[in-house]
């Protein structure tokens, strides 16, 4: 076809190792998202409590003007024997790390001005009968800023499964990273990059579709 | 319980939110099975004076008891306010239901977690309650699906499920429309008829429902009560001339 020379041939030899860097990419998104998810929440709801949390909100800025390619690079190169005394963590646990550092951070926000956002009204209501404040917490607060951020939270899904590519910098043996290493060793590089992006296509296609069903739902209206 | 001892006395109480005095040396006795209408312009006080007795609002000076029991000593909670908002029962103008849960989950919440009531036992007593409220068909489903007059009824229903011993309706009527307003009198009027001893505060902007629904009417300016009369008499007693224009300006609304 136009004079190229198609061969996919040779990527059969990467079959597994593609199958393998799959799961990677699925671990390191899925790892790191929770990690950073869990965390965010944790210190966002600490942050929207506190007065005077401005700097709190300035470092959190801070971290997520940071590209993950640069956090990633910044945890893996970090001198932990030197400073913490501890083993350096693999090429797979650094880049989760790193993209933890980022997924939390940009979680603290979002779950932040989602507590301020919480309808005060219904707070009042909730006060007016009786309830203490734990219970408004879990009850009326909550359910509402997981409706208000979730879809954001998917988008960030979503940009974290394709930001886990990034990974492969540092050599954790993702998709990206089986891809690169079948292109030095055959000298071909088209076909390879056809195939991850296809397997891309593969993990996020559904996932934008259940974004899609989550954010028309009945049940994320379910708020003031 | 003797019946002129008062259920609820406000005395002396003051407000300020932000820079503005809202509640101005207010003072207010309500009977045990009285109910007041409290009537006044927009920006008197009155849904202020309700939110603070419900402790929504903290009076910087004043003293507010139910029952003999003083709660706000000179401005200073006696107890927290959740312990005294299960027993002074506030409902809104806009309803304020809590939106990701059904009807039914609404009412039962406060019943579990304040009175600390079974699930089932939370249930059979919301179901009663509702049953006084023709509300028994909506307790599935959720606030979202609701018109202004059963939204406002679940509403009563949420406040009412707890046993208050005060009643404080803020406008429960001003969202709805007349037909709707009146069956929701009705509700109330039911509820009043089997819960004889409830004392309740309505603020109100509709005249004729403060004559027929209550037995005193109270007129408030400036944040304070200036004067109050029985309910059928209010018209023609009123002095101050500000009530006296408040009063023609309700009737030619009405």
């Amino acid at each position: 076809m136009l004079g190229y020379n198609w061969d996919f041939s040779f990527l059969l030899a990467y079959k597994d190792a593609f199958v393998s860097g799959l799961f990677v990419t699925l671990y390191i998104s899925f790892f790191s998202f929770i990690a950073g998810t869990l965390t965010g929440s944790l210190v966002g709801m600490v942050v929207s409590s506190v007065r005077f949390n401005g700097v709190f909100l300035l470092i959190n800025d801070a971290l997520r003007a940071i590209p993950v390619l640069v956090m990633i690079f910044f945890v893996y190169y970090f001198p932990y024997q030197q400073i913490l005394g501890v083993p350096p963590p693999n090429a797979l646990y650094s880049s989760i790390i790193a993209m933890s550092i980022t997924q939390s951070a940009y979680t603290v926000d979002l779950v932040n001005s989602a507590i301020l956002n919480v309808s005060k009204k219904t707070i009042s209501a909730a006060q007016a009968i009786g309830l203490r404040d734990l219970t408004i917490y879990r009850y009326i607060v909550l359910p509402d800023v997981v409706r208000q951020t979730l879809p954001a939270q998917m988008a960030f899904f979503i940009g974290i499964v394709r930001l886990s590519s990034m990974a492969s910098v540092i050599g954790a043996d993702e998709i990206v990273f089986v891809a690169r290493t079948a292109i030095s060793q055959n000298f071909r590089s088209l076909e390879a990059w056809i195939v991850v992006a296809v397997l891309y296509i593969i993990i996020v296609l559904p996932l934008t579709y259940l974004a899609r069903a989550v954010e028309r739902s009945e049940w994320l209206r379910r708020r003031w | 319980m003797t019946r002129n001892r008062n259920i609820l006395e406000v005395e002396d109480l003051s407000l300020d939110l932000g820079k503005k005095r809202v509640l101005n040396g207010t003072n207010l006795r309500l009977s045990y099975g009285e109910v007041k209408a409290l009537i006044g312009a927009s920006g008197c006080g009155k849904t202020s004076l309700l939110k603070t007795i419900n402790l929504l609002n903290r009076p910087h000076k004043g003293s507010i008891s139910l029952n003999g029991q003083v709660y706000l000593m000179d401005g200073r909670l006696v107890y927290m306010p959740y312990q005294v908002r299960r027993e002074v029962g506030l409902v809104f103008q806009d309803f304020n239901l809590f939106p990701n849960m059904t009807c039914l989950q609404n009412i039962v919440l406060s019943l579990i977690k304040v009175k600390g009531l079974t699930k089932n036992e939370a249930i059979k007593t919301a179901e009663k309650i509702a049953d006084d409220l023709s509300i028994v068909d909506v307790l599935k489903k959720y606030p979202e699906m609701l018109s202004g007059g059963q939204a406002q009824r679940v509403s009563l229903a949420r406040a009412l499920v707890l046993k208050p011993k005060v009643l404080l309706l803020d406008e429960i009527t001003s969202a709805l429309d007349v037909v709707t307003a009146m069956s929701v009198v009705d509700s109330i009027r039911k509820i009043k008829e089997i819960h004889q001893e409830l004392s309740i505060i309505v603020v109100t902007h509709q005249l004729h429902f403060a004559q027929e629904f209550s037995d005193n009417i109270a007129f408030m300016a400036d944040g304070k009560i200036i004067e109050e009369y029985p309910s059928d008499k209010f018209v023609e007693s009123c002095q101050d001339r500000r009530s006296k224009v408040l009063v023609d300006m309700m009737r030619a609304s009405y």
